[in-house]
């Protein structure tokens, strides 16, 4: 009796993410139908779901781009539900976007410390050179050396290729040293070596953080190599959710969504 | 694949410490000297140019480092002006003139900036316009205290009676500020102002406030500009609505688009430019705005980076070709 208890109270401690009955209509049309579920520290999650599906909606609705029509967000057992998006963030949630977004015309280097001072509250500082803060410039030379950027530091961003914007992408996203980490398609537009590579750093990025994972991707070879767990999203609805095995011979995923392919 | 969506007037923007130097050493030395060998009328034109310096800098911070394009810099620019003429003509001190000339601008921008600063980008022109337009028909209607457009005679001030000496004042406070406003671009606000302007949406998810942060900037702009404004009062002696109306919202979108709004200093060519132009063409003609707005349009049709950027690419074409000749000497060699 005292045991399963016991588990869980333990499984309650390293939920980070947890939604309840999240909705999100765009006028009449519901883009998020009523999904619940938890995302638990550690666990690489991976959210998938045909184009339209709801999952960068979903993401919009965590993030605080906007809120949701109905349902609670919680972050470390905070509702977070309606806070707007730079609070969020504060909080230890970062993301990046489906498309690379980041700030072209400033270096790799500067890109970093950008993140950096929105983090540690320094966006207010006027009065002392950026140059002159040694804390700032270790941890985001620390940060591009993690993104296997640092021969590149200095470069404009506007002039990387698409795979190394990307990179720098995750690094401004990671350099708050989040405690989870919203990836949307992470790969998207990519070529294989481009996608081989990335997938390479997040695996890395994985082992040298703190940083839970979660990620939206449509390559569904990279999906079921890298996943712990996968949820699956159809027309707003959460239709799987499990390990990938079990989504795998998930029957009603097979048939909507996997197709042919598995 | 979509580009990562940003504005093309939102470059880094260039600029170095070696700068201060020839900055410090032409208007503390070189402009003095020279122009004491001509009519008092040229060391004031040196003055006005410096006050338009500071004003086309404030407005600077806003547009070409935030990329909020601001079209009623006049409201604080204009009420630094009053504010400065009333307090000296009841008080007759220049301290609490420069004082009051630029805290009740920065009020006025909190006030306004919070509005403004809700919108986008567009309506943010469209809105400091309409609020700048409210403050000039204020100031016009309201004969008892402004005099309307009969305007203010501002009580000289004995101890800066000698042009040069006013010049130099001007010259210690525009520096001052300046300097201010180059150490806010390098700081880690002003980092926070180049990522605003280059990627508006990425800063909110860093977790900065962008509206609070772009807010912030709008206030040392109004404080600034009314700080121009303030100092402008003493040194014209007679005030008139003029300097409230939309063509002085106008004035430093002229420079800083003419000297180049992509460089520290690109407000301060704009300045100079404008005043000596200004002066030039009201010799001959009547619409000199016509004619300098024709110039612009050369200026901006040459290099959409201004005066200078017209001089980095003269400076980028010498460097490479000293490089290859550099080159072609080693082969030879
Ligand atoms: N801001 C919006 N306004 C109106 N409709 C929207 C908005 N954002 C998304 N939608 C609609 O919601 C649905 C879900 O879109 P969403 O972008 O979340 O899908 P997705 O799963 O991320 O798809 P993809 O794989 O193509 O990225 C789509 O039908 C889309 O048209
Ligand atoms: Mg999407």
């Amino acid at each position: 009796m005292v045991l399963p208890r016991r588990s869980c109270f333990q499984r309650k401690m390293t939920i980070l993410l947890e939604t309840t009955g999240l909705t999100k209509d765009f006028g009449k049309f519901r883009a998020l139908d009523n999904v619940s579920f938890s995302i638990e520290k550690g666990v690489l999650t991976s959210l998938i779901g045909p184009n339209g599906a709801g999952k960068t909606t979903f993401y919009n609705c965590i993030t605080g781009k906007f809120p949701p029509t109905s349902g609670k967000i919680f972050f470390k057992e905070e509702n977070i539900t309606g806070l707007p998006a730079h609070t969020i963030q504060q909080k230890g949630l970062s993301r990046s976007f489906q498309i690379v977004s980041i700030f072209p015309e400033l270096s790799v280097l500067d890109n970093i410390k950008a993140a950096l001072i929105a983090k540690a509250k320094k966006n207010w500082r006027m009065l002392s050179f950026l140059s002159r803060d040694r804390v700032i410039h270790e941890e985001a030379m620390n940060m591009v050396e993690l993104i296997g950027m640092i021969d590149r530091a200095n470069w404009l961003c506007h002039t990387l290729s698409h795979g190394d914007r990307r990179r720098v992408d995750i690094g401004i996203a990671l350099a708050a040293r989040p405690d989870l980490i919203l990836l949307d398609e992470p790969t998207a537009g990519m070529n294989p070596k481009e996608t081989e590579e990335v997938i390479q750093l997040i695996n890395y990025l994985r082992g040298k953080t703190e940083t839970t994972f979660f990620i939206t991707e449509h390559d569904m070879e990279v999906v079921f190599s890298i996943s712990e767990r996968i949820i699956v999203l159809h027309q707003g609805k959460v239709l799987a959710d499990g390990t990938p095995s079990e989504i795998q011979e998930n029957p009603s995923v097979q048939e909507v969504y996997l197709g042919g392919v598995l | 694949m979509k580009k990562a969506i940003h504005s093309p007037a939102c470059g880094e923007v260039k600029d170095s410490l070696y700068s201060w130097g020839f900055v410090i050493a032409v208007t503390t030395v070189a402009i003095p000297l020279i122009f004491s060998q001509f009519p008092p009328y040229y060391i004031k034109l040196a003055s006005s140019i410096m006050i338009m310096i500071l004003y086309g800098v404030s407005f600077n911070l806003l547009y070409g480092y935030t990329g909020y394009l601001s079209f009623g810099q006049a409201a604080y620019f204009g009420s630094g002006v009053y504010v400065s003429a009333l307090i000296l003509r009841s008080t007759s001190s220049l301290p609490l003139a420069l004082l009051g000339g630029s805290i009740a601008p920065a009020l006025l921008a909190i006030v306004f900036g919070y509005f403004c600063v809700k919108r986008s980008k567009l309506y943010f022109a469209m809105l400091t316009l309409a609020f700048a337009q409210l403050i000039y028909t204020l100031i016009f209607k309201w004969r008892s205290l402004t005099g309307g457009d009969d305007g203010i005679v501002v009580p000289r001030i004995p101890y800066l009676h000698n042009p040069l000496t006013f010049y130099f004042f001007i010259l210690a406070l525009v520096l001052v500020s300046v300097f201010i406003h180059w150490v806010i671009v390098h700081s880690p606000f002003g980092h926070m102002l180049k990522s605003i302007c280059q990627n508006q949406e990425r800063t909110e998810f860093i977790g900065v406030p962008v509206e609070k942060q772009v807010l912030v900037a709008f206030i040392i702009a109004g404080f600034f500009g009314g700080l121009a404004g303030a100092i402008y009062a003493p040194f014209i002696g007679v005030i008139s609505p003029k300097l409230v109306h939309w063509t002085m919202s106008l004035t430093p979108v002229i420079m800083v688009v003419f000297g180049g709004a992509k460089h520290f200093w690109g407000p301060a060519i704009g300045a100079i430019v404008y005043i000596v132009l200004k002066d030039i063409i009201t010799l001959y003609t009547d619409n000199w705005l016509l004619v300098f707005g024709l110039m612009l349009l050369i200026i901006v049709l040459i290099s959409p980076r201004g005066v200078m950027g017209v001089l980095e690419n003269i400076g980028t074409y010498i460097k490479k070709n000293i490089t290859k000749a550099n080159l072609m000497k080693e082969r030879i060699n």
